[in-house]
């Protein structure tokens, strides 16, 4: 990895206001949690932390996801990928740097969304707000570097953006996806069944990390932190590759 | 075919142009203008299997959106419903599904009990009913309070006594040392209720016999004072050395 080319990532999103303007919707997804859970008529301090929980973790990811994905498509329009690889620079060098920048971005955010969520509720804090905690910024670091892989072998900023979306819709989603496989409403040898399955050996388990009951009853023993650091390490991994691969073969 | 005129009447046509389709817009307006959001009355609860995919896979972000959906159901867009026009099958339902979302939370038994449990037609309540016993029957927490509730609905707003007395009989046998004396002898307030003073006496003088060591002195002066000016007759309770210190 290179140092400096983690700075000119990390100077690029303080240019481009992404920690200022993530931190500005932490705050207007603060309030409008406190507002929408004070509406109910009991257990509302519950209501406004895992509004606010659940509402900040997905701008956080969807702030990221789109800093990533424009700046990227932008370093390749403005032919500064072959700036930098007319440098001294490995390929590997820069994608593991990127994923390194983009991943400290990521553990900023969700150090952000969990300080916000404590302070919503700060009275409710316990093992279970740590644990919610390192999860999404796990999470985050997943996301940025499937950003950074759709990016690279995606040549419109839009359509890479919304691919990456869909991509944690479905992780978010798998969960559910594979509970249907596993009944007995659909068969599960079919083909659509095969294919799911399929697919989710590559999808991270993105329903299985960063759960609001965890913010309210504490940690219930199913999901430890090295699970969800196990997934983090395995996934991240396997899209950083990916990603080096097709780097390494494009032709410039 | 624009390119061909000249600017000036490129300008007056697209004016001509924009006029039309603002009055478009406006004709439009008039056949939408009394449409209002229609109330269809509570809809069907997805299928517990799929529920969490409105969070996102996130159980507990679903439950707290379903329950403030169920809070506000009917009372949006500028609309009042009466509860008797809701339909109480159907929000049992939900109930149950909330439930399988987050079964510690007590915002949709509160929600139940207090809130839908004020209908005007009291009849409606049976399925709300036996979703405070389901609720009411764990032996976690203060669950044993929706149960309590429960009997105090069936008992006083739908005048069904059997009912009460059966759901008294389930709260006495809750295993939760927490449950105070004053619900574990429901069946007999119920009994007193029904007319059958004597069965009531009966259940009292075992519970004063059996249990007036661990109950706080309060709630044993409490006991014997409804037997003595509830349950007993005057006269009856002159001669009953329980009332001795009462009379």
């Amino acid at each position: 990895m290179s140092i400096p080319l983690i700075k000119y990532v990390l100077i690029a999103a303080l240019r481009d206001k992404l920690v200022l303007s993530l931190l500005v919707l932490i705050l207007l997804g603060s309030a409008l949690a406190i507002f929408l859970g004070s509406a109910a008529i009991i257990e509302k301090d519950q209501f406004v932390m895992v509004f606010t929980a659940a509402g900040l973790r997905v701008v956080s990811v969807l702030g990221l996801v789109l800093f990533v994905v424009f700046f990227l498509r932008r370093s390749f329009d403005g032919k500064d990928i072959e700036f930098l690889l007319s440098r001294p620079v490995s390929r590997l060098n820069i994608v593991f740097s990127y994923g390194a920048a983009f991943s400290f971005l990521a553990i900023v955010m969700g150090i952000a969304v969990g300080l916000a969520v404590y302070c919503v509720a700060p009275h409710l804090f316990g093992s279970g707000h740590v644990l919610w905690s390192v999860s999404i910024i796990i999470e985050n670091i997943i996301m940025v570097n499937v950003a950074l892989f759709f990016a690279m072998y995606i040549s419109s900023s839009a359509s890479a953006s919304l691919v990456t979306l869909g991509f944690y819709v479905l992780a978010r989603m798998m969960g559910q996806l594979l509970g249907i496989v596993d009944s007995n409403l659909v068969e599960s040898s079919g083909i659509y069944s095969m294919a799911l399955q399929l697919v989710s050996v590559i999808t991270p388990r993105l329903d299985l990390m960063g759960q609001t009951s965890w913010l309210i009853y504490g940690v219930d023993g199913g999901i430890g932190i090295w699970h969800i650091f196990a997934q983090g390490f395995v996934f991240s991994l396997l899209v950083l590759f990916a990603t080096s691969l097709d780097f390494v073969r494009r032709q410039f | 075919m624009v390119m061909s005129i000249s600017v000036p009447h490129q300008d007056k046509l697209i004016k001509i142009l924009l006029a039309f389709a603002l009055l478009l817009n406006i004709l439009f307006w008039f056949s939408v203008r009394d449409i209002d959001a229609r109330w269809t009355n509570v809809p069907p609860p997805p299928n517990e299997k799929y529920a969490s995919l409105y969070g996102l896979g996130d159980s507990s972000f679903s439950y707290r959106i379903n329950s403030l959906m169920l809070q506000n159901l009917g009372d949006t867009g500028g609309r009042v419903t009466a509860l008797e026009d809701y339909n109480y099958e159907t929000l049992a339902q939900w109930f149950y599904l909330q439930d399988r979302l987050d079964p510690v939370s007590n915002f949709i038994p509160y929600l139940a009990s207090y809130y839908f449990g004020s209908v005007q037609t009291p009849e409606v309540l049976s399925p709300v009913l036996d979703y405070l016993v389901d609720i009411g029957k764990r032996p976690y927490g203060e669950k044993w309070r929706w149960l309590a509730h429960g009997v105090f609905l069936a008992r006083f707003e739908m005048k069904d006594i059997d009912k009460a007395l059966e759901m008294a009989n389930i709260l006495s046998n809750v295993e939760n040392d927490d449950i105070p004396g004053w619900a574990r002898h429901m069946p007999a307030f119920i009994l007193n209720a029904k007319g059958e003073k004597e069965a009531a006496y009966a259940l009292f003088l075992e519970i004063l016999k059996s249990s007036s060591d661990k109950m706080h002195p309060n709630e044993v002066n409490a006991t014997k004072s409804y037997i003595c000016t509830r349950i007993l007759s005057k006269q009856e309770a002159v001669q009953n050395p329980i009332c001795k210190n009462i009379y």
